[in-house]
């Protein structure tokens, strides 16, 4: 087998068919044909990462994007709603010597590293690191960052330090991953799962009022404390985490060295009630 | 005059706001992009996704961007390949992915074995490439995945073409040469 054998194999049988796509394409003109008609043109905006968005695909996430632009929040009172963002902003400093300045390069937010000339999204991630926010995790520091866009609504983008990940070498110890939604409350509400090989850590970012509780095999229940709005904890054996914000119930199962789906979408989450998500 | 068929064509009228312009855009490399995003994951589910924010974000950047040669392909690329390193979760979901559908396929039985295959050559292809250094992998990706020429490749990373071509032959020693650290090719990459 050649190199290029083996970079490039067949895949034919995992891509859409043609019937497939042409049928995306016309429900995707379709769609933006009903939009069009009524849209002033557009102006030039940045598109921060829309993960939400993405996963609904093409069509639907277009269809989302026009939901979006009728919000208009209030950016004050929603933050207060989650302690974090009442929090110290991190200063120029820590950044540069912080897991968010390696994120920050990535995706050329800082001098001297041009960003890609398809996606200018440097001096967005440069002025949202204006405004990051620190907060301890049992890795290490962690970052959160908060941008509002009153076309897109809430980005929230959390970085968190792993070690597990050096396979990619441009990861450099963190993961991470942004939300939208039009609420802050939709945004910042993602949670995020940091496997190692004797544990996994659970963090998430959580409104004021909110409780845990995490149960170990057959131990009683116990509280999680909650910092400053961050719920972070580390198992080391099977647990069942129950987290409580407002009139919504979440349980996630936590097992050790298993990756959860990231964002909230993990099959084992349980979710009863109206809240937060 | 560019001819009525070509992609800059289509992009005019998809710039003054032609959808069905647009839609025959999508279309035209729909399969192209996911292709890419498919062989960047190794993750059907991702690369759809991947795919749909590509789309997205070019409609929404329509007014910013241009189509600089007859095909679009490029700046789609490009588009992609920024999307795709935005996905630093694929490696998490990834693996979750794989277990998932390693499960699915022994439960199926030998029918879904040629799906099953695909993605374990994926997952060396992509392994194989992720030792390299994020640029020379990048210039790789594009022109062995993305089918792009060295000049397209160029505008592409905004680099001249001379670099790509240096770029492309420090990848090649360093895919080739087994005693090289710290990318030897180990595991089921060996017989290389």
């Amino acid at each position: 087998m050649t190199l290029t054998d083996m970079l490039a194999p067949d895949i034919t049988p995992l891509l859409p068919t043609e019937a497939v796509v042409q049928a995306r394409g016309r429900a995707l003109a379709a769609e933006l044909g009903g939009r069009s008609s009524t849209r002033a043109p557009a102006r030039p905006r940045r598109a921060p990462l829309v993960r939400t968005a993405a996963a609904l695909g093409a069509v639907g996430a277009i269809a989302g994007l026009g939901a979006l632009e009728l919000f208009d929040g209030s950016v004050t009172s929603q933050a207060q709603a989650f302690p974090v963002f009442a929090t110290h902003h991190v200063t120029p400093q820590e950044v540069s010597d912080s897991i968010l300045g390696s994120f920050l390069k990535s995706e050329g937010g800082v001098p001297g590293n041009p960003p890609n000339p398809s996606a200018p999204d440097g001096p967005y991630w440069a002025e949202a690191a204006s405004h990051a926010y620190a907060f301890s995790t049992y890795w290490g520091t962690a970052y959160t960052l908060k941008k509002y866009d009153p076309a897109i609504g809430y980005t929230v983008c959390s970085i968190y330090p792993d070690d597990q990940t050096p396979i990619v070498p441009w990861h450099g110890g963190w993961v991470g991953g942004c939300r939208t939604g039009k609420t802050l409350a939709e945004a910042a509400s993602g949670w995020e799962t940091i496997p190692d090989p004797h544990g996994i850590e659970f963090v998430q970012l959580v409104p004021e009022g909110t409780t845990a509780q995490v149960r170990v095999g057959n131990e009683p229940a116990t509280a999680v404390p909650i910092h400053d709005g961050v719920l972070s904890i580390r198992v080391t054996s099977p647990a069942t985490l129950t987290v409580h914000a407002g009139a919504s119930t979440e349980t996630h199962q936590l097992q050790p060295g298993v990756p959860m789906q990231p964002g909230g979408k993990a099959p084992s989450t349980q979710r009863r009630g109206a809240g937060h998500r | 005059m560019d001819s009525p068929h070509t992609d800059r064509a289509l992009w005019r009228l998809v710039i003054a706001g032609d959808t069905e312009a647009f839609g025959r855009l999508y279309e035209r490399h729909a399969v192209g992009v996911e292709a890419f995003c498919l062989r960047r994951t190794a993750d059907p589910v991702a690369a759809e996704e991947a795919t749909s924010e590509v789309f997205l974000e070019l409609w929404r950047r329509r007014q910013r961007l241009t189509v600089p040669g007859d095909s679009a392909r490029p700046l789609l690329l490009g588009i992609a390949l920024n999307v795709l390193r935005h996905r630093w979760r694929t490696e998490r979901r990834h693996r979750a992915t794989m277990r998932r559908l390693h499960e699915t396929f022994e439960d199926r039985g030998a029918a879904e074995e040629p799906a099953a295959e695909t993605l374990q050559a994926l997952t060396r292809a992509r392994s194989i490439i992720e030792r390299l250094p994020r640029r020379e992998a990048e210039t790789l990706m594009l022109i062995a995945w993305g089918e792009l020429s060295y000049e397209e490749t160029a505008s592409v990373l905004g680099i001249p073409v001379g670099t790509v071509r240096s770029r492309l032959a420090r990848a090649r020693e360093r895919l080739i040469a087994p005693g090289t650290k710290p990318f030897d090719l180990v595991g089921p990459t060996q017989e290389l």
